[in-house]
């Protein structure tokens, strides 16, 4: 009998020990862990992945609508939200020390979409991930969108998505496209138009603090005219050395959740009404796995 | 040789089950506790500042040694009450003048200065309300950690340092380093009147005495940070409280290096 | 504790990096005994019984005939005994060794069957027929002799003495056991799939595993063993309590005989091929490197044994002194290691009821130059490590009755560790860090700095710290065994045990810095005085002292039951309870737990040729000191990093070059903590094929659920667990707990096919071949590979255990020219390669290492292969003999990497490698022994 053959022989017997095992542990240990993952969607406004662009040949201003506007969502949960503190919804904050803002202690949060470098320091805190398909995708946004092609590192334009692989395999050393987390492909998509015109994605907030009575709030992160994000710091990250060049890949910065209002500025979307959680205990959260949607809904205007 | 190795074998075999490091650590000094709490404290006034007599005058010259009990924080505590503006506190120990002699490593791309290596002791700098302080004064050193609840009875443990330093990779909770001049701009603005706690915590003695010597000061201020007031009276931080050591010829090697005039104890290397 | 005996081993412990080692010298061997048979009455896994039945012509049972057992091993002298009603017979608690059995009755001829081989914890079994017709007849019978064990159903192997000196290997016990299916060999082995931390090792019956880490704790006289046995898996209740394997050495008893044993060795690798031009271009930096390492080593070994008593006690006594001199490729000074191990046994048996064994080893060692991975270090910033203990052991065995046997042993186990500086020297050749006139020499001096000579230095990776680690168990067990027992109205026979066993651990370590600051050059690069660039301090607030504690309670119950001759259950229930407490004395672990076994063994023909066995078992990881440490509370106390530059700003943040490391630790454990186990399904096949000739086949599959692992409970994560986008409490720390989740979790399959020749004849021959299938989330016994919570979406995937293909054989041969006799000895291993978990950096704060990859593109290391030859040649003398040994180890020189560094992808490299297969060497030796 070959070996393989051997190992193909003893699958059912695995199988049926491998359900023994869990059975048997399963009587035994649970280990009532206090976190919790916590899924729903998310729906922004048909605004918020909506500009006005001036066409170069027309001079005339047109709507486009596409989802590559919108930038990172982010979501945390909180002991409560209060519409007292700033001048839109935001969590409840701790004790001031030293006159500095007071500490929103979240008990946990999630993303939808993350800062991630795009192999150019000329993309440094504009490409979020989820938002493009592959290398074409992203030239042609920041080209024909934005009007404001991808530089390389040598100050030409990167027109050739090749090119672009390229330049990414060498400065990763990666040696496929998945490696790259900007690059999520046709179905990796994170926003989808939804019935109402408006754009809906799914989220996870992982390994959530479960405490009764909490509740979900966001905020999303609107560019600026220049395409730059207030919650991406460009200095953080890991610094790369390529020739003599040193440079960092910049992220999000690491307080967005204990201190939002740093952060959330005029054309941010903010969720209005936050969604509570009301199940007793963590153990009860997750009989019911429920899910459910934040719109984030409120307009950020001064 | 066998019979040698045995023996030798056996005897290090057994006797070095019975060490213990107690014998190399710095030992307490009867003449300086570990932990000291030194009263209260009266802010100087600028005037009382820019004059170097009243500056040392007023100021806090003191020393620690290690503390007695072996694994526990030592140092020193001070309060002052709260102007309703802004103040500086400062704290400088002995010794280290930033002087090349460390280099002898590289004679080739150093200079050799005269110095002690060995009189370097540290001082870390914490302030905060007197009411977030959980030491006991005197007895035994404490942080300024404190729990806050939360409208879900969820409880954070939070820090009330309000002198936060950041360190190099970008992380709260750094101290300068072996000697080196500490001091924070604390704004009570909010607490006029209450008590405020400044916390020296004793990171490390000289290795000559096992004793650092040091001098410590709260001075109002007008702006935000310490800048001005530092500059106000020294190029450096290291020359604003001066004669904090007690070791022979520190008081001329410090003075030399606040005059800049240290390179005079330097040769060029062979 | 450490231990150095192998250059690549001991470099890895050194660094501290955990390594799949597959390195290690090829050890060979399997237990090959002259004959092996049933097994399974494992008393104190340090002796074998006798046992069997005698027939007549007509196969029916002779009672009344006189076994008696005699061997030069055989401590209280020969011993008889009448076959009972059923004509059997039983013999306990025999040494292992080779015996001779004779039977005799009035009316029938008189039986001898010599060289009968007793194997720890192991039955030699014997029908012995008597023939009327024979009367007065005196025959040496040459038996069959079976190679099949019936009653077994542990993956068990024993190394004998004669195996262990015929097949060449690095001359260690750890080496040797990488011979068997499913171990991958190395300074701490990985056995069937668990870590390396998770074994249990025992020395004549003492568990002397390192009670903090889990791992190997004693190097040993090669020269000394008797016999080893290596368990894989599928043991009995009585034996300890582990996910990993057992490796139990047992010395030699001495016997009526004077022997004397005694041998030098030397290997060196100074002639081996260079190979660096031919590495170079592999992205590792050749400076330095270990690809033409300098490496050689001298071992003096001693042992004596015999008699103080005829009859009634033994002493053995044996010494080995090994001194290793490694460079690696840029560094000046060698790792210079030097240890001494002294082992003494005392065996009394002044009673045929009473037997008492006292024995001890002490190991007092020193390694100097222990930093060899930076070649700018200089002599006085070198650093040293002292490091040994003492294993004490008391043993009584008392027999009650023939088949009753209480044995109870008290065992003490201290290791230290200590490690600092250089000390003085009077010796002013060495230039640097001389002994004042009045100081001894080695005195450490670390009240002034500067005189450990680590000041102004550099020593990047230098110990500028001290440390005295001393770790303790005292344990005490007993154990009470009835063989052979029947019970009313239930036919077939039962071999009960029960026992208990009672560990009280202690870990006592100082960490201490020597007050307060030593410099470097951070960056390679010259210093600056004038910016104070590349140039930084650690400095440190003082001492450390950390007392952590534990207890461990054991308990079993077993029997083994043959209810018709052929067939064989083997089941009983073990209960492990376990306490490990950090320095406040809180129970980190906490908890009792049980692990049944039950087992089936068949021989389906019922001539002893063939067997069928299966079964389940539960095996529970008790846990050690460090995984309790890694819970201790810190004293406040910490070091100090200082980086380039001057103070400059004057704001509050302006201690911008300054970091402090945290001095509380912020690790915290989950309430519900729960014991890791493995349920372990075993299936074994065999047949003897033809005399001295066995196939096998075996499956196991094991599912370890619950292994310890930190997650983290602060940072809160994007989606990606790429970069983090708050805190919980505010402070931008990651703080971890400890858990046993249970998707913390191994699931290991392995098959083996096997042919093995037993040793007969001159020869010696096995080839075994493994397909392995290793997978989960986490290998080490406390990790942190959970986390990041989006990470254990993408962690299950292969493990380092994961070798696929394992193929290793070995063949020993005595050439007939006797009175020469020439011994030949080849072994041969090969490993397909494992996997490497790609990392990448988080682009969050921090640049934590963190897996992004889903399951199925893992890349491999190459596959590494080994060879060793030897030959040797005994010259008689009058008085004993000489014998002459040459060997070859490595001798296919191929060098590839055996270890990775940082599994993640970085710059421009995808992974540096570590450490590669050892450099082929050449070791002459030479013996003499009477």
């Amino acid at each position: 009998m070959s070996p393989r053959g051997v190992l193909f022989d003893m699958t059912s017997a695995t199988r049926a020990a491998l359900l023994l095992a869990v059975v048997a542990q399963a009587c035994t240990y649970d280990e009532q862990l206090p976190q919790v993952d916590i899924r729903g969607t998310v729906v922004v406004p048909r605004a918020a992945a909506t500009r006005y662009i001036v066409d170069d040949r027309t001079g005339q201003e047109a709507e486009v609508v596409d989802a590559r506007f919108i930038g990172p969502v982010y979501l945390g949960a909180y002991s409560d939200i209060r519409y007292d503190l700033e001048a839109y919804p935001h969590p409840a904050t701790g004790p001031i020390i030293g006159g500095e803002l007071g500490n929103t202690y979240p008990y946990g949060g999630g993303t939808v979409g993350v800062f991630d470098f795009a192999c150019y320091t000329s993309t440094l805190c504009k490409v979020v991930t989820g938002r493009y398909t592959d290398y074409a995708s992203l030239l042609d946004f920041f080209s024909n969108t934005l009007k404001q092609p991808i530089t390389d590192e040598q100050g030409a334009e990167v027109q050739s998505p090749d090119y672009f692989r390229t330049s990414c395999y060498d400065l990763f050393e990666y040696t496929e496209d998945n490696e790259l987390l900007f690059l999520a492909g046709e179905d990796g998509l994170d926003f989808k138009e939804n019935a109402d015109g408006d754009f809906e994605a799914e989220f996870t907030m992982w390994r959530v603090n479960y405490h009764a009575g909490m509740k979900v709030w966001g905020w999303m992160d609107s560019p600026d005219t220049n395409f730059d994000f207030t919650t991406c710091d460009p200095s953080n990250g890991q610094s790369f050395t390529q020739y003599s060049a040193t440079f960092t890949t910049g992220s999000s910065h690491i307080d967005l959740l204990n201190y939002p209002s740093n952060y959330i500025d005029i054309g941010d979307y903010v969720v209005n009404e936050p969604f509570e959680l009301t199940y007793e205990d963590a153990d009860a959260f997750r009989d019911a796995a429920p899910t459910f949607t934040l719109v984030y809904d409120f307009l950020v205007e001064k | 040789m066998s019979r040698l190795l045995l023996a030798v074998g056996f005897v290090s075999a057994f006797v070095a089950c019975d060490r213990d490091s107690k014998q190399y650590f710095p030992q307490p000094v009867d003449e300086y506790p570990g932990v000291v709490d030194l009263g209260n404290f009266t802010p100087l006034t600028a005037s009382e500042w820019l004059d170097p007599a009243a500056r040392t005058d007023k100021s806090i010259y003191a020393g620690l040694g290690e503390n007695a009990n072996p694994g526990q924080w030592g140092g020193a505590t001070f309060t002052f009450q709260g102007t309703g503006g802004t103040v500086c506190v400062i704290v400088d120990p002995e010794a280290v003048f930033w002087n090349t002699s460390v280099d002898v490593r590289s004679p080739a791309d150093g200079y050799i200065c005269e110095d002690n290596n060995y009189d370097d002791g540290d001082l870390d700098l914490e302030v905060g309300l007197s009411a977030y302080y959980n030491g006991t004064p005197g007895v035994s050193i404490g942080n300024f950690e404190q729990v806050y609840e939360d409208s879900l009875g969820n409880e954070v443990v939070f820090e009330a340092n309000e002198c936060q330093m950041i360190g190099f990779r970008g992380q709260a909770g750094a101290h300068a380093g072996r000697a080196t001049p500490e001091f924070c701009a604390i704004d009570t603005s909010l607490h006029p009147g209450r008590d405020y706690t400044v916390l020296l915590r004793l990171w490390s003695v000289p290795a000559d005495d096992f004793v650092v010597h040091y001098a410590a000061s709260v001075v109002e201020i007008d702006g935000d940070d310490c800048s001005d007031a530092i500059s106000a009276v020294a190029a450096d931080p290291e020359c604003v409280l001066q004669n904090e050591g007690t070791g022979e010829g520190f008081g001329a090697l410090e003075e030399l290096y606040c005059n800049g005039e240290l390179d005079t104890l330097c040769t060029e290397p062979e | 504790m450490l231990r150095g005996l192998r250059r690549e081993k001991m470099m890895k412990l050194f660094t501290m990096v955990r390594t799949l080692a597959l390195m290690g010298v090829p050890m060979l061997t399997v237990s090959v005994g002259s004959v092996i048979l049933g097994s399974g009455v494992a008393y104190a896994q340090t002796t074998g019984t006798i046992k069997g039945e005698v027939i007549d012509d007509a196969g029916l049972e002779v009672p009344g005939v006189l076994i008696t057992v005699v061997g030069p091993n055989l401590i209280g002298g020969q011993q008889q005994e009448y076959t009972d009603e059923a004509g059997r017979f039983l013999f306990t608690n025999i040494p292992p060794g080779l015996y001779t059995v004779s039977a005799e009755k009035a009316g029938f001829g008189t039986k001898r069957y010599a060289n009968q081989q007793v194997l720890i914890g192991k039955n030699t079994i014997l029908t012995i027929e008597m023939s009327v017709k024979e009367a007065g007849a005196d025959m040496d019978v040459i038996a069959d002799r079976p190679a099949i064990d019936t009653e077994s159903a542990s993956r068990t192997t024993v190394l004998t003495k004669e195996f262990l000196e015929r097949v060449p290997n690095s001359r260690s016990y750890q080496d040797a056991v990488g011979a068997t299916a499913g171990v991958l060999a190395g300074g701490n082995p990985n056995m069937a799939g668990a870590s390396y931390n998770e074994n249990t090792y025992m020395m004549d019956g003492v568990n002397v595993t390192d009670p903090v880490t889990g791992t190997f704790s004693l190097n040993f006289n090669y020269d000394a063993m008797e016999q080893l046995e290596v368990i894989t898996g599928a043991f009995d209740p009585e034996y300890a309590s582990n996910l990993g394997g057992i490796i139990n050495l047992v010395t030699r008893t001495g016997s009526n005989q004077l022997e004397f044993d005694t041998s030098v060795y030397y290997e060196t690798a100074a002639w081996a091929p260079k190979m660096d031009a031919r590495f170079a271009a592999d992205g590792a930096d050749l400076a330095p490197t270990d690809f033409d390492s300098q490496f050689s080593t001298m071992s003096f070994n001693g042992l004596i044994s015999g008699p103080v008593v005829r009859d009634k006690a033994f002493l053995v006594v044996s010494y080995t002194m090994e001194r290793s001199l490694i460079a690696r490729v840029g560094i000046d000074l060698p790792r210079d290691y030097e240890g001494h191990y002294v082992y003494a046994k005392l065996t009394m048996q002044p009673t045929a009821a009473n037997r008492f064994t006292v024995l001890s080893q002490i190991q007092p060692t020193t390694v100097d130059n222990t930093s060899q991975s930076n070649r700018f270090v200089k002599p006085e910033a070198q650093s040293r490590q002292a490091q040994g203990g003492i294993v004490a052991s008391a043993q009584w065995d008392w027999f009650p009755a023939t088949d009753v046997t209480v044995e109870s042993k008290l065992t003490v186990q201290q290791n230290y560790i200590e490690s600092g500086g250089v000390p003085c020297t009077h010796n002013k050749r060495l230039g640097y860090n001389p002994c004042e006139p009045d100081e001894l020499e080695n005195t450490y001096d670390f009240t002034t700095p500067g005189r450990l000579g680590i000041n102004n230095a550099y020593n990047s990776g230098n110990f500028y710290y001290y440390q005295f680690d001393d770790r303790t168990r005292w344990r005490a067990e007993s154990k009470v065994s009835a063989l052979d027992q029947q019970i009313p109205f239930l036919s077939g026979d039962h071999d009960f045990k029960a026992g208990f066993e009672v560990d009280v651990l202690r870990w006592d370590r100082s960490v201490g810095y020597t007050n307060n600051i030593y410099y470097a050059d951070w960056n390679r690069q010259p210093y600056d005085p004038s910016s104070f660039q590349n140039y930084y301090w650690v400095e440190a607030s003082g001492e450390s002292d950390v007392v952590a504690g534990g207890e461990h309670y054991g308990l079993f119950v077993q029997d083994v039951y043959q209810p018709i001759d052929n067939l064989t259950f083997r089941y009983g229930l073990r209960w492990d309870r376990s306490i490990m407490r950090n320095n406040f004395n809180e129970a980190v672990i906490n908890f009792g737990v049980f692990g049944p076994r039950f087992y089936v063994i068949w021989d389906p023909f019922g001539d002893g040729k063939t067997k069928v066995s299966g079964g389940y078992g539960r095996f529970n990881g008790i846990g050690n000191l460090g995984i309790a440490a890694d819970l201790n509370q810190s004293n406040g106390l910490g070091t100090k990093l200082f980086l380039g530059e001057p103070w400059s700003n004057y704001t509050n943040s302006s201690a911008y070059n300054y970091s402090l490391n945290p001095p509380d630790n912020t690790n915290t454990v989950h309430d519900a903590l729960t014991a890791p186990h493995s349920d372990e399904f075993s299936f074994v096949g065999e047949r003897q094929v033809v005399q001295d000739l066995v196939f096998g086949l075996s499956f196991t599959s094991k599912f370890t659920r619950n292994v310890y692992v930190f997650d983290e409970t602060n940072v809160i994560w994007d989606e990606m667990g790429y970069g983090f986008i708050g805190t919980g409490d505010g402070q931008v720390e990651n703080r971890y707990r400890l858990r046993t989740p249970s998707l913390s979790r191994r699931d290991y399959y392995q098959t083996d096919t096997y042919i093995r020749r037993n040793f007969a004849d001159r020869w010696l021959a096995q080839a075994t071949y493994s397909y392995v299938v290793s997978r989960g989330t986490v290998l080490d016994g406390n990790s942190t590979a959970l986390a990041v919570a989006p990470q254990a979406e993408y962690a299950y995937g292969n493990l380092e255990t994961d070798v696929r293909h394992q193929v290793k054989a070995q063949l020993a041969w005595d050439v007939p020219n006797d009175p020469w006799t020439t011994r030949l000895g080849a072994s041969l291993e090969y490993y397909s390669g494992y996997p490497i978990t790609r990392y990448y950096f988080s682009a969050g704060y921090g640049g934590s290492a963190l897996l992004r990859e889903p399951v199925g593109t893992y890349a491999r290391l190459e596959p590494t292969y080994y060879a060793n030859l030897s030959i040797s040649q005994a010259i008689k003398v009058p008085k004993g003999q000489f014998r002459v040994e040459a060997a070859l180890l490595n001798a296919i020189n191929a060098r590839q990497a055996v270890t990775v560094n940082g599994t993640y992808l970085y710059a421009q490299n995808r992974w540096s490698i570590l450490y590669r297969q050892n450099l082929m060497t050449g070791r002459i030796g030479v013996s003499y022994d009477f």
